[in-house]
């Protein structure tokens, strides 16, 4: 019986952990927002903490770490699909017909770079 | 673990019928609601059918109780006829079809065949029931608001759903319920298989009806949500004047729509399609749960291909979420995404043959039983056979050009889920009827239900693969009268109507079976009438509150008919009879 | 009720107890859910002309003391759940309450935010870009306050059954543990993409 509160007082001990490990994540997606990286760069920094602390989140507090296969595999159905559905969305709006207005396939940019845009006008 | 005793009798009237926690009263509930709808479906599809036969003529013995909104002087106005096929489409699909295969067939038979004495969470699945009840309501009164219910399809397509009269308000609010009430029972039906499975059920021993339904779940659970993000999307577009789906610059009735612009049309399309599509296969898996338990009862066999069909099932559930643009291929995608969409639609179509060709062979050296549920179950075959096989024309981008649109595409699905699914859903009210009440439905009557329904079933969606390659688009109020090319397929219109106006009197034979033999019908004599093999036949007539009178084992597969060696043609799943395999 | 097995022990193959493997299944429908909003903002923007910087036009300090609230609400409903493991009743209230009240003043850090916005004239309808703020954060709050009258609910009269049935009491707050952090992780992922991207 002890042993399963010495369990849990560790367990807890790493519930204070990790929560200072958000925090200091929170805090450098904040901060890393003030360097002027491109929008790609930003986009892949951005998520790429952000997943960090959600993975933080995931296997502790929601204890994913240790859970049963059976889990895992509902939640990899899940990514697979989501990501088939976000992949898809945005290759549908990528591959268009030739001579579509809107994409200057030259170029293989949207003709909306030409157009005046807040990323590229601000200075931060 | 004595549940047949449980004081259920003892329950409040409301508490025992209305507000019932048993998931039989539940699938009972769902059952009588569902089959409500599937007739008040049919009855606006009937409706629809004299615009197309007659046109601008005034509907008969009825058309005078119709408001002036909609049939003035019994003349049935565009508009109207817009509400009827937008309202047909989806009180069919999602009030009728799903909840009846997945709320009345799903909750009454799963926890039987895997030997619970219950769902997983009860209550839970009262709350899904209510849902389903409320969203129901909210769309048939949407059909009393000014300006009438829905009209943009029950695909609901921007522009146009976003302009649309108050109906399309109401329509997004009762597809939220309906979507929250199938979602939450998909849940439930899934840890019901996984956790609540009696002892020795292990996965290759479950009868095949369980991993249709398990798979559609997954389908519901999963594919579902995307929906609601959009209709939650299309809402705002309504009420809060967003422009989610709206394009910058577009004009309607000669002035330019003030909304800020910049929105996809095509956003709506994906995110409908992402679930519409999958929605489609939870159309069809349960109904060939349903087809499969009765072949095998009733051929006196084992299922052949058993395991083929389930790898197929799952594979097809997993492919189903990666084909849905095969809806959009005239909606100015580029060759290569058209090219992906284009195949995986041609895979897919691969373990549907699969499980199809499992069934027919199934039939190969069977002592065949010609009972009423066998007979819709074997004219299943052919009917999904034909609407299967008239969908690869559509699913290849090519002659999509041609069909898109067209009553092609209407005749394909049709011959899917009417001679397909609704014969299934009308094999497992026969088949189950017995164990649900403890009478059998009349045979007789059986026999007219079910002759007649099949030639005007085909009678119906026949010509429209003529219609369709002449031309003829989908939702044309005159039925293509105005279009040169299609004036040779026109007369069809008539034919057609006649054979749904038929097909509805082919029902009412069984509706008066259903209803008669509720009170009067033969009462069965054993528990198992059918001989069957599987659980739900191991319990009390009906069964009690708890299913089983002791905890089920299980020992065996679902399809030990005509066993060698065996005391009786069948040996069902819980008989620990040691058999030697000679 | 009590008839259903495995409401309480898991079960010997899939290792779960029923409720556990239900919120599961419920989380991954959430995932579709906000995954469907996430993909409409992303086809939103690529497709757009021009798109505002989060930091421009939303207030930051803000965003992210929210993101701070709750996360510290989802540190204390873990610890909540812990400290029914340590069989400390009072430990438990204490960080229940927590919870709840770190929800609430996100939700007023929130109205606070939404109020601006709505004093400037600036609603959902201004741009694409207010559009799926206000409906992504809107949607995200309705969860929020879903997670506050179910937590409400197991600190009232919930509470209960950590007399008649304490290990089912724990599973409880386990699974409704579950659900909260799914609602702190979707904010994990919103912040970033709406505030600073």
């Amino acid at each position: 019986m002890s042993e399963k509160s010495h369990d849990i007082k560790s367990e807890i001990k790493i519930y204070y952990y990790v929560f200072g490990a958000l925090i200091f994540f929170s805090a450098l997606t904040v901060g890393v927002s003030y360097i002027h990286f491109g929008l790609i760069i930003g986009i892949t920094v951005a998520l790429l903490i952000a997943l960090v602390k959600g993975s933080l989140v995931a296997s502790h507090f929601m204890h994913l770490k240790s859970e049963k296969k059976l889990v895992y595999f509902v939640l990899i159905m899940t990514v697979i699909f989501f990501l088939s559905m976000m992949t898809l969305f945005i290759a549908s709006f990528y591959d268009v017909p030739e001579g579509l207005k809107f994409l200057d396939k030259e170029k293989g940019k949207t003709i909306k770079q030409q157009l005046p845009n807040h990323h590229e006008e601000k200075k931060h | 673990m004595d549940h047949a005793h449980h004081d259920s009798h003892l329950l409040p009237f409301w508490r025992k019928y209305i507000f019932s926690t048993d998931h039989k009263m539940i699938g009972f509930q769902y059952g009588f609601t569902a089959l409500f709808f599937l007739l008040f479906g049919f009855g606006l599809m009937m409706l629809m059918r004299w615009q197309l036969a007659y046109p601008e003529q005034p509907v008969p013995f009825i058309g005078k109780f119709f408001s002036d909104d909609t049939m003035p002087g019994g003349v049935m106005l565009p508009e109207f006829y817009n509400q009827l096929g937008a309202m047909h489409g989806t009180i069919m699909v999602f009030l009728g079809i799903v909840p009846i295969l997945v709320g009345a067939f799903g909750n009454f038979v799963i926890p039987l065949q895997v030997g619970a004495p219950d769902m997983a969470f009860p209550r839970l699945n009262m709350a899904s029931y209510w849902l389903y009840f409320l969203g129901g309501v909210v769309m048939l009164i949407s059909f009393f608001l000014p300006g009438g219910a829905a009209s943009s399809g029950w695909t609901s397509y921007a522009p146009l759903s976003v302009i649309a009269t108050s109906g399309q308000t109401f329509w997004i609010i009762g597809m939220a319920f309906l979507i929250q009430s199938s979602l939450l029972g998909a849940l439930n039906i899934i840890v019901t298989i996984f956790q609540l499975r009696a002892k020795g059920l292990t996965f290759f021993r479950l009868p095949f009806f369980i991993w249709a339904q398990l798979v559609t779940a997954f389908l519901l659970v999963l594919a579902f949500p995307p929906l609601l993000a959009a209709a939650i999307l299309q809402l705002m577009d309504r009420i809060a004047h967003t422009s989610f789906f709206m394009p910058s610059g577009l004009i309607v009735s000669g002035q330019p729509l003030e909304v800020s612009g910049g929105g996809s049309v095509l956003l709506w399309q994906h995110l409908f399609w992402f679930l519409a599509h999958p929605e489609v296969y939870v159309l069809i898996l349960p109904a060939m749960g349903i087809i499969a338990e009765i072949i095998a009862n009733n051929t006196r066999k084992p299922l052949w291909g058993y395991k083929s069909m389930v790898y197929s099932v799952v594979f097809l559930g997993f492919l189903s979420f990666i084909v849905w643009a095969h809806h959009m291929y005239l909606t100015g995608m580029g060759t290569v995404i058209s090219a992906f969409f284009q195949a995986t639609t041609m895979i897919i179509s691969i373990p549907s043959v699969v499980i199809l060709t499992a069934l027919f062979i199934s039939l190969w050296g069977g002592s065949i039983r010609f009972n009423v549920a066998m007979l819709f179950a074997l004219a299943f075959l052919p009917m999904f056979g034909i609407g299967g096989l008239t969908g690869l024309p559509l699913g290849l981008a090519t002659p999509d050009i041609h069909l898109h649109d067209t009553y092609y595409v209407i005749g394909h699905f049709h011959y899917i889920v009417a001679p397909g699914t609704i014969f299934a859903i009308f094999a497992g009210i026969y088949y189950w009827f017995p164990k649900a009440t403890g009478r059998k439905m009349n045979e007789f009557f059986g026999h007219l239900h079910f002759w007649p329904s099949l030639i005007f079933m085909n009678g119906v969606f026949m010509p429209m693969f003529l219609q369709g390659l002449a031309g003829v688009s989908r939702r044309l109020y005159d039925g293509g009268a105005q279009y040169v090319y299609a004036q040779e397929v026109l007369h069809w219109n008539e034919f057609m109507s006649w054979s749904a106006w038929l097909l509805g009197l082919a029902q009412i034979p069984f509706i008066i079976n259903f209803i008669i033999s509720l009170f009067y019908g033969k009462k069965v004599e054993s528990d198992n009438p059918w001989q069957a093999t599987t659980l739900e036949w191991q319990t009390p007539t009906p069964p009690g509150h708890g299913n089983f009178l002791t905890e089920p084992v299980v020992y065996r597969g679902p399809y030990e008919y005509s066993v060698p060696n065996a005391p009786k043609d069948f040996v069902t799943q819980n008989d620990p009879i040691e058999l030697e395999i000679k | 009720m009590d008839t259903i097995p495995f409401t309480v022990q898991p079960r010997e193959d899939t290792g779960l107890f029923n409720a556990k493997l239900g919120i599961w299944i419920f989380l991954a429908s959430e995932v579709m859910l906000f995954g469907g909003l996430f993909s409409s903002y992303v086809l939103l923007r690529i497709g757009s002309i021009t798109w505002p910087l989060g930091s421009d036009v939303l207030n930051v300090p803000l965003g992210a003391l929210n993101t701070i609230i709750l996360i510290s609400s989802s540190v204390t409903m873990v610890l909540s759940w812990a400290a029914l493991k340590e069989k400390n009743l009072n430990k438990f209230r204490f960080n229940l309450w927590a919870t709840i009240l770190l929800a609430l003043a996100f939700m007023v850090v929130k109205s606070f935010e939404y109020g601006a916005k709505f004093s400037h004239g600036i609603f959902p309808k201004e741009s694409t870009y207010f559009a799926i703020y206000f409906t992504l954060t809107g949607l995200h709050a309705f969860h929020v306050l879903g997670g506050v009258v179910v937590n409400s609910y197991l600190l009232g009269p919930g509470t209960k059954m950590w007399k008649t049935d304490p290990e089912r009491f724990v599973n409880r707050i386990e699974v409704a543990g579950l659900y909260w952090h799914f609602v702190d992780l979707v904010w994990i992922f919103l912040f970033p993409i709406l505030y600073l991207l």
